[in-house]
Order: structure tokens, then sequence, then C-alpha cells
């Protein structure tokens, strides 16, 4: 049996080395209230001031009746619609491009909640952090609350002077441009296409923040057509990715991450994982998860992929050469190995690649050719919309525009001012323009910058449509009526070809003439529209999409960048998870939202390997100045184990305009800090970092240098705190090692599903046998890490659905994070050659919980379903539960938060209470969900059947990595993981006998050098 | 002799108090008790003369009850099923056509104040249909019983099981006004269910739990 009870976990770097600042970081919250106590309170002054306070309540109460309350009907009643039921509605995802399916959840008349439709082929009911936030950006009151040009503050006003100023620009030579991200809606870039022809010089020029150009350039040179393939990667057994964060950021995660788990199945009679190797310079999500990862140079990439290249080719009886590859970033057998393993899994496998040059692009084509991929997991014939940014022509539209040789400029879903390293330029060229129209919903560089900003409406507000991956097509529809004097960008640009209508007809005109002819099964127009309605989505024919082969002999080897000379390191821009591009940033839960790898809020830094920071003398906090070309930007280090050692990765998106409401974003208190630096912003923008006039714009930049600069900025990370220690003065006898998480490989799996497992405390008997019958449901939960990716959608959708307030970077760096599910990121191994474990971790619902003991007023109890209910008007806040929590799962409210934001508090969800200060709070197995499912199937006089409920982070997980059910049901699937030999309870030796079990992490490795402690004995009690 | 005059006042102020807080015993409530609220409505709707005398089924306004936490106040629009046809009491009605009789005159329509305050409220013209001219105006009634924010109560789960609107509402058919008639406390809410677990709910036994997730989360 595999024993890897030796193997030791660590979060932090500091840890490993045993130079934790155990007093700054992992001290208990009364030994901090403690010291922070104000001295001049004694026991007897407060006692005193406190029976005054009760018994003037007392009196007072007696005499005092609730406030009226008011309850105003419809005078017409809607139909369907009753007070306090939720309705769903279909739609589709605006969060990104990638265009996933979603349901909005409506109560009384206002969306609370985005949930994942489970019906959509593509997405299949997962839903990201991005878009469970994006609900927020519609109550968002720093919105453009209507239009406005020069003194003009109406539709009509506007509209008028915006065509008085066009009329000149319809015959003329000056070009028109309409710059827009990836449109991956059928009717917008229909009304863009008719919009632009009423000029004779009109241009859409599109662009993606984050470009992969490359790979649509190398189809159109190794394939003849500029298209963007969907990717199957629930058809890939062997997935090669060569820095693609196709799990957390890239293109379309959703997508990805439910075609990646499908693959990884370890239940049922055959487990099967499929083997995923990252070929990576950052630690990015995706290397986090993969079994076998390498730290390459980005410049060393294209040796790589040269030398893989040949490897596939000489085993698939093509050539390729790769003589003009000196050296290999890995070892050499290492590449004879994947390749051998990628050529077994012909037709199987999958090579992909975040690279932004061609050339490297253009071999992975002809590896994924030369393995027959095309057609099978690289699909040319369902092509993706959600990358078509074509740089080149970027590139066109900012030189005329700078040359002052433009006529109007179009902005809508990007902000060119900030998003490209020329932007303060273009924010210059844009307001020197005569016609320059913004479409952004809110305040940002480009818009500001604009003489007329028509905004667009929130998505939710809006009908449009999306067809992501060619053949499924999806509606979206509104779901309120726009809150501001906005309109949607269909509409506009309909007024201003003359034909004012309104989204509906435009949409519904479309879809009768463009994609309901493409629809199977002769339905009428109508009834195709009602029921895709209802659906969110239809599956329809495409166009076939011809002469789309890989033209031989067209991608050659990319020989090697060159490195930066001597110490020069390499800054890599990368997007977070929660941030990503920046289009989010003005959203307070996606900044809050732990960075899943760095576990970093509030903030982008420089992230250095473990080696560079000691070579620097730098530790986190510390700040540096990062140089490249004269460009220079200061920033405070984050040391991430697993970087390459010269590489400088920092985050993308920070910096921003939209990200100055942050000032007095959380509590406000005496010691209070703000969440934004020195200039009043969230971050540091890096545009200057980054190369000016590529033909593909790249995140990378070699030739930086780096120094130690005064000073030291803390930084809001939460991974160092609320986390599970064994106490220093309380060692295990013997060398037992308590570890969290269990892992194995699939060969030890396959030979012992109970590998990896390791020797636990097992008590025996019970001391109060008859405490809880559990005689009707008993809830419990699995997380099964191995399909867990850390993507910490659920923590967002925990976020949305719980009424969980955000509290700003300094109530973080104060170690009051108020997110009721956090995921735990655990390394392993040494140095910067790290394994990763994400373990989400929430309230347990002890069977035998140490909270409930403790709790002077039983606002902590037991419930006949095993959940252990947190009830918030018997907390007095004593926070002993806290204090005795294993988990250190339990959050208390020190403040009351937000409740000034009007608009912003519609986002809450009617049926969870807003806990107020001095109150202790939890994850409550969403009980309102648990509560709606019962009085339905008890209305309905069914039973409850198993997957009835779900909770919100169950419901989002796109990797489908946490079930939640009734364990007395023995057919549950519930019942099924609980015993499974998988399974594990985390700090089982303490007997608190959780309900929540985790599933061992499976790595698809065949080596078992796991090995290196002593092998312990059991050890029973 | 002065101590034995402040004596005799502070026994006298003692008494006076006394008295004061004995005359407000009965009606002294605890934090959020609202037992005998009976607020002014801005239409005096009679639940004596619908739910009583007409017996109406509650359910018949009051839908949500069945299918919702709320039971909800019905929409306006309900009213009108009725009142497009029934614009004012039979007896105002008699008096008018009595009256025109006497006057040798064709009877005039006769409208009743109460409910021409659901025309207005609906924008309606004098044929009650819709008259674009007239804004509408929801009607805002007082709300009677009020729990506080942290309890989640579900008409539906009580419905369902067959416990009657009259249990918690009290004899609203007799009521011309409505009024709270039960505290609506946790501890009154407990024992119902108590008893609800010990005998049943008309002679079927039932699960209402007493868990505090029950009713809060």
């Amino acid at each position: 049996m595999s024993n890897d009870s030796s193997k030791r976990y660590w979060m932090s770097p500091q840890e490993l080395e045993g130079t934790t600042d155990r007093t700054a970081e992992s001290r208990s919250d009364v030994a901090e209230w403690m010291e922070q106590a104000p001295g001049n309170v004694n026991r007897r002054s407060f006692l005193k001031a406190a029976g005054f306070t009760f018994a003037a309540a007392t009196a007072a109460a007696g005499c005092k009746r609730m406030p009226v309350k008011k309850a105003i009907p419809y005078l017409n009643q809607p139909e369907g619609r009753i007070a306090g039921r939720a309705i769903h509605y279909a739609s589709v995802c605006d969060g990104c491009e990638a265009g996933c399916g979603i349901l909005v959840r409506n109560r009384d008349g206002r969306p609370i909640k985005l949930e994942g439709n489970a019906e959509h082929p593509v997405t299949q009911g997962g839903l990201c952090a991005i878009g469970q936030a994006s609900i927020l950006g519609l109550y968002d009151s720093h919105r453009y609350q209507g239009p406005k040009a020069g003194d003009s503050s109406t539709w009509a006003e506007v509209d008028k002077a915006l065509m008085a100023s066009l009329a000149p620009l319809r015959e003329g030579s000056a070009p028109v441009y309409f710059v827009t991200s990836s449109v991956n809606s059928p009717v917008k870039q229909a009304s863009i296409d008719a919009f632009l022809a009423s000029f004779s010089n009109g241009q859409h020029v599109v662009y993606d923040p984050i470009s992969s150009s490359a790979i649509l350039d190398a189809h159109e040179q190794t394939h003849g057509r500029r298209i963007f393939p969907r990717y199957r990667f629930d058809k890939a057994e062997v997935v090669v990715s060569l820095d693609a964060d196709f799990l957390g950021t890239w293109i379309s995660p959703i997508e990805y991450t439910a075609g990646y788990q499908s693959l990884r199945q370890l239940d049922g009679e055959t487990p099967r994982q499929s083997y995923h190797v990252q070929v990576e310079s950052r630690m990015s999500l995706t290397g986090t998860n993969a079994d076998k990862r390498y730290r390459v140079a980005p410049e060393d990439l294209g040796q790589t992929v040269t030398l893989l290249a040949a490897a596939v080719a000489r085993k698939t009886h093509t050539t390729f050469s790769a003589s003009a590859v000196e050296h290999s970033a890995l070892p050499a057998e290492d590449i004879e190995a994947l390749a051998e393993r990628l050529v077994a899994a012909k037709g199987h496998s999958l090579v992909v690649s975040g690279s932004q040059d061609v050339a490297v692009q253009k071999v992975c084509n002809f590896i994924n050719d030369a393995l027959g991929n095309y057609g099978a997991t690289v699909d040319l014939t369902h092509p993706s919309s959600q990358r078509q940014g074509n740089d080149a022509k970027l590139a066109t539209f900012v030189s005329t525009l700078l040359a002052g040789k433009a006529g109007a400029v179009f902005v809508a879903g990007v902000n060119p001012a900030y998003d490209l390293p020329e932007g303060k330029k273009i924010a210059e060229a844009l307001a020197g323009l005569k016609v320059s129209v913004s479409f952004a919903e809110r305040p940002d560089e480009t818009s500001e910058a604009c003489k007329f900003n028509c905004p667009d409406s929130h998505y939710l507000e809006s009908w449009g449509d999306a067809e992501a991956v060619a053949g499924v097509v999806s509606i979206r529809q509104p779901v309120i009526r726009p809150i501001f004097k906005t309109r949607p960008l269909l509409e506009s640009l309909a007024a201003w070809m003359g034909t004012p209508l309104d989204g509906r007809s435009i949409v519904m005109a479309h879809w009768e003439s463009t994609v309901h002819p493409r629809s199977n099964g002769g339905v009428a127009f109508r009834k195709f529209w009602d029921t895709t309605l209802r659906a969110g989505f239809a599956t329809v024919n495409i166009a076939s999409v011809e002469g789309a082969v890989y033209q031989k002999g067209s991608a050659s080897a990319v020989v090697a960048k060159a490195h930066g000379e001597g110490d020069a390191f390499t800054v890599v821009a990368y997007p977070k998870v929660g941030i990503s591009d920046g289009r989010h940033a003005y959203n307070p839960w996606l900044q809050e939202l732990p960075d899943p790898v760095s576990k970093a809020t509030w903030d982008n830094y420089a992230c250095l390997s473990v080696a560079a920071a000691a070579s620097l003398k730098v530790s986190e906090g510390d700040m540096v100045k990062v140089d490249v070309d004269a460009a220079t930007i200061e920033l405070p280090v984050y040391v991430q184990p697993g970087q390459h050692d010269k590489v400088i990765a920092i985050a993308l998106g920070y910096g921003q305009k939209i990200s100055e409401r942050f000032s007095g974003v959380g509590p406000q208190w005496i010691s209070s800090k703000p969440s934004v630096g020195e200039d009043g912003l969230v971050g540091k923008d890096i545009a200057a970092l980054q190369e000016t006039g590529l033909v593909n714009r790249s995140l990378q930049r070699s030739g930086a240098t780096i120094v130690r600069s005064r000073g030291k900025s803390p930084l809001a990370c939460t991974q160092t705190y609320h986390r599970i220690t064994t106490p220093e003065n309380l060692p295990f006898s013997g060398n037992i090692r308590r570890n969290n998480v269990q892992e194995t490989t699939l060969a030890a799996y396959k030979n012992d599903p109970t590998a990896g497992r390791p020797d636990v405390h097992h008590f025996e008997g019970e001391l109060y046998k008859d405490d809880h019958e559990y005689k009707g449901h008993h809830w419990g939960m699995a997380v099964d890490l191995s399909a867990c990716t850390g993507c910490s959608a659920c923590t967002i959708a925990c976020h949305a659905e719980n009424n969980v307030p955000v509290g700003g970077k300094d109530e973080v760096r104060r170690r009051r994070d108020m997110h009721w599910m956090r995921i735990d990121r655990y390394y392993s191994g040494p140095g910067d050659e790290v394994d990763v474990v994400h373990q989400p971790m929430m309230c347990q619902h002890c069977d035998h919980a140490s909270c409930e003991n403790v709790c002077p007023v039983l606002a902590t109890v037991h419930t006949d379903e095993g959940l252990n209910a947190q009830v918030y008007n018997r907390c007095v806040g004593t926070r002993y539960c806290a204090n005795n929590c294993a988990y250190k799962v339990r959050r208390f409210n020190w403040f009351n938060y937000r409740h000034d934001d009007q608009l912003e508090n519609m986002v809450l969800n009617p049926d969870v209470t807003v806990r107020t200060r001095g109150i202790m709070e939890k994850c409550s197995f969403c009980v309102q969900r648990i509560n709606e499912a019962k009085n339905e199937a008890k209305r309905k006089g069914v039973k409850l059947a198993d997957g009835d409920i779900k909770p919100a982070c169950q419901q989002t997980c796109a990797a489908n990595a946490i079930v939640f059910g009734d364990m007395n049901d023995p057919e549950s699937e519930i019942s099924k993981l609980m015993n499974s030999p998988r399974h594990f309870k985390v700090l089982e030796e303490i007997n608190v006998r959780p309900s929540v079990a985790y599933m061992t992490l499976v790595r698809n490795r065949a080596d078992d050098a796991q090995h290196e402690g002593t092998q312990e004995e059991p050890h029973h009690g | 002799m002065s101590k034995e005059i402040a004596t005799y006042i502070l026994l006298v102020g003692l008494g006076l108090s006394l008295l004061a807080l004995g005359s407000s015993v009965r009606t002294y409530h605890l934090v959020d008790n609202q037992e005998g609220y009976e607020p002014e409505q801005p239409i005096a709707f009679s639940h004596r003369l619908h739910a009583g005398e007409l017996a109406i089924n509650c359910e018949y306004c009051h839908f949500g009850a069945e299918q919702s936490r709320h039971a909800g106040i019905p929409a306006a629009d309900i009213c009108m099923n009725c009142h497009k046809f029934v614009k004012a009491t039979a007896g105002a009605l008699k008096a008018e056509d009595s009256k025109a009789a006497e006057e040798s005159r064709t009877p005039q329509p006769v409208v009743s104040d109460e409910l021409a305050k659901i025309y207005t409220a609906l924008g309606l013209g004098d044929d009650l249909e819709r008259d674009a001219a007239k804004a509408l105006t929801p009607v805002e009634w007082i709300k009677v019983h009020n729990l506080p924010d942290y309890v989640y109560f579900d008409h539906r789960a009580h419905i369902t099981v067959g416990v009657s609107c009259q249990k918690c509402h009290g004899n609203i058919e007799a009521m011309e006004r409505v009024r709270q008639v039960e505290n609506l406390s946790m501890g009154w809410c407990i024992n119902c269910h108590r008893q609800a677990n010990d005998i049943g709910v008309l002679g079927k036994p039932v699960n209402a739990s007493t868990d505090c997730t029950t009713c809060h989360y």
C-alpha cells in the first residue's frame, strides 16, 4: 500500500524554510484582540456600561413598535409571476467572449444570481468566477447613467449631433473605424457590418486585449483559412499545453475544463485519466493541475516545440527538421517519451500553445496534423468565434489614428487607451478627433477621451445572441428593464442607420432571415424562436469549411529567440483568473477573490521564483523596480514557487481608472487603510513594459532588469492564515505529519484504490451514541481533489448566493476576508520543482462539531439533518466557535458591511439574511436551497430526488468536483462517494466526524517515488 | 420632618408609577410583538364581506399561498375580475334607482368611493377601460403580519399539509379590517410545531421540524 504520509505540504516558501513570521501571520484572533484592546476599559466600567445599555434597551423596547411596512402589489399581475418564487431565464453570459450558457434567477422582477445552463451543449452547466460576478455589474451605480456629448444628455440630442458629424464622413475617404473585441454574436456582427456599409470607407477592427492572433495567423498560413479551431479537450487523451492556461484564463476555460475532466474519471469500472503535460514559464492555474510540468523560459518555447515536432515526425514517418535547434530546455529523453505518448494516442491527443509567435503556432499545427488531430481534437469545421482579433489590422488602425488620418472611431467592448501599450497616445488622438464614440458601460480611459458617450446597456438588460462555437446559437434575453438611460448597442446602431428598432425586433429579424433557415426539422420560425428562447440555445447547421487542410511544409523549425543578456529577466504579463484582461476590474467580488495560485487579492505584483528571489535577496512585499527599455515600474514582490528563474510575471488588468472607485471600499474606521495605492488605483498598469510595434502583440518581453528599491508594500494574501496548522508546542508523537490532503499516482491507484491514504488514528466506538439520530436526511458533501482545478468559480458563486460582504484590501490583510468557501493551495516538493494541490475548504458540518460545544448562547447548533446551523439572531459574537473550529472556516462580521449603495444592495439574495456587525457566519450548505427543494417536493407531493439540491458551489463547478446529497439515501451519489475507497476526511483523527469528504488526488504518473520518510505504524485509539 | 415628607412623596410617586405600569401590563409587548395591530388601509377592503359573507376562497386572491413562500397581496386586476361589473353595493344601487324613479329620470351609474380608488389606481376611465392619459398608481397596502428579516416563513409548506389560514391569521372572515390576532413569536410557532408533531394536522402525521434552520438562515 502506498503511504504518502511522509510527503510534506506547505503553503508559502517562508513556511518551508521555517522563517514564517508566526507572530505576524498565524496568530489566533484572540491573541490579536488582546493586544489591541484599549487599556482604559476595565471590567467594572465595561459591566457598568453594558448594564446601562441593557436596561435602557429593555425599557425602550416595550414602548416601541415596528416601523410601518408597506406591501405594494402589481396593478396587473404578469402571468406566471408569483411573489417569492424564483423564475429562471435562459440566456448567455457576456463576461468574456466564451459565450457560456446561463440561467438567470429572477426574484420579484430582479435578477439576483447567475447559474450555468446544464443543458447547454458546450459549457454543460459550469460558469466561471467572472461570469458569476458579472451580475454585480448590472447594479453598479458607477455606470454611465445616460448618453453624453458636449452639453447634450438625451438620446435624441446625442443622436442628432452624431448624425450631423457623421454626414460628411459617409462619402469621404477618411476611414471610419469600428473597434471591438471578438464579436461572438451574429446579430451584432451583422449590425456592425450594415452600419459600416453606410460609409464609403468603413472598417471593422477586431482585437482581443489578450491576443490570440498568432493562432489565427498560423492557420491562415498552414490551412489557408484564418479561423480559430474549437479545441476538443473532451476527446484529448494526451494534452500538451505550451504556455496555454486553458483551465484558467485561455479562450474558453469552462468549456475546456468540462471537456478535460470528462476524460479524468477515476470512479467506476475502469479508472482513466488523460495525460496532461504543461510547459510554461510561470505557475499558471493549468500548470498546477498538470501531470507533468516543465519550467521553460518563454524564449525556449520555440525550440521545445520544434524538437517535439521532430520527434513526432520521426515516429509518424513524416519529416520535420530540427537541425537548427542547438539545445533543448527539456531533457531529450523526455521529449522522446512525450512524442511516444502523443503518437500512441493518435487522433486523441492535443497540442495547444498560448504563444503569440506564429512560427510556434505553425509547428503546433504541424504536430496536430501529423497526429491526425485535425477533425478530432482540433475542430476546424465548427470553428470558434471566441477569438477573432487581427493584430495586423489593429496596427494599421493605430498608426492611422496616431497620424491623425482617421475620420471617426467607434469603440465597443474594449478599452484601447488602457489595453494597448500605445494607450496614452491613443487617448490623445481620440480626444483630437471630431467623431469618437464610446459604448463603454462605465467611465474608462477610452470613453473619457471620446466626444460621444453612448453607453451600452448591461447584457442582462439587452437582447442579443451568441454563436461562440459554430453550430450552437444562443439567445440573450433581457431579464430587467434598463436601470439607467442606457441603450443597447444594437438599438444605437439601428437608430443611426435611420431605422430605429427595439432590440427584440432586431434580433428576431436576424434570426428569422439567417438563423432559422439553418435549423433542422422545418418548424415554423415562431415556434423555433420560442423553443430556443426557452432553452437558451439551438443546435443548427453550419456552412462547411472547405479546403482547410494542412499544407505540407508550411511550418518550419523555430530557432531560439535571444534571451536578454547576462542577468536579464523576461517580463511575462499574465491574466489573473478573476481580473483577466481587466475589463471587470470595477468588480469588488473579483478584486477580493484570492488568485487561485498566489492567493493574493486587491493587487498585482512581480512574481519571482524562489531561487530568483533568493538571489535578489528579496521576499514577499519588498518593493522592486522593473526596467525594460527605459520604462520603469515599481511593484511589490511575490515569491512564486514553480516559476522559471529568469521570469518576472506580472498580472494584467490593474491600475485602471475604473478601480478609482475603491478608494473607500470596505469599512472606514480609525485604523483602516485604503485598498488603492498612492495613485488612487488598485495595482499598477504595466502597459509601459509591453512591446510596441509587434505583428502579433505579445505578453512577453525580454531584456528586463530588476533591482530592489526602498520600502515594502505588504500583499493581502489569504493563504498564510485561516489555515489548518499544528501548533508548534504540540508536536505529534513519533514522526507523524498531519497532512490535510492525500495524493497518489494513477499507477498506484489502479493497484490499490486506497492508495495515498495515510494510516491515521481511527476511533472505534462512540461516547455519545444516540446524540444525533438523523432519521430523515443526513446531508453530506464530497469534493474530488482530482477534479478540482482550483478555478475559484465556487468562491464567487457562494459570494453571490449567500450575500457575503466585501471587506477591501486592508480587511483581508487583517485576516478578515469573509469568503465562506476558500480554496487552500498546498505545495509539495523542494524549491521551485513543486506539485500543487487545491483543496476547497468550507464548513465541514461535523457531527461532533467543536464549535457547537463552546457557544454560550446556543447560536450554533446541530440540526436533525446533520447541518451545523448558525443562528444569526442568537449569536452574540463571542467568537469562541471560530477559535474552536479546527478547519478555520468561520467568519466574523467585524463591521456592518456595505449598506450605503442602495443599487448594489439589489443584488442581495432575499432568501439569505444579511448579517450585521458582531455576528459569526459560515457555510450553511446553502440551507435556503435545501429548504426550497424540500418545500417544493412537499407541495408537489413527491419525494426529494437525489440531485434536486445543488448548493451554489456545486452548481457552478465546471469540473463536477463537488457533490452534495443525502447520505441516508444508499442510492445517492454522495453515499457512493462516501463509500469510495478514495475518500478521506480532513483531520479525521480528531474525531469531529465531518460531513464533508474529500477524494484523494490522483496524478497520472507512473512513478511512485514518494516514500521519502519513514513508514508509520498504524495508530489505533 | 423633611425626611418624612420626602418619604411620603416618594411613596406616592411609587404608587402612581405602579398604577401607570399596571394599566399597561396587559398591552405590554416584547420587542417586535405586534399583536393587535390593526392599521387603517388605503382602501377599506372588507374580509368579512369577501371571505365571510360571499365565501370567496382565500386562495382566489392569495394564490401565492400554496405555491410560494409569500401568500401575496393580490394585484388590482384580480379585483377587476368582479369589480368590472360590481361597482357599488346593492343598497347604493337601489337607492339611486328609487331616487331616479322619484325624480323621474334614468338612474345614474353609481361607483362606490372605495372601488373608485381601484379604478384610479389602474388608470381607468369612466368606461372602465385603460385611459392612457391617467397615471398608474399602485396601491400601497400596510403590511399587517410582519416577521423580522431573519425569519423565513413559508406559506406553501403549511397550506400543503392542511394548516388552515385561520390558525395563524385568526377569524379573518369576520374581520372588517385585518388585525393581527396572534403574537407571531418564536415560542408560538414552536408550540404549534411541537403539537403538530404530537397529534398531526387534520389527523395525519406531519414532520414539523423544530430545527433552527427551518426558519433561520
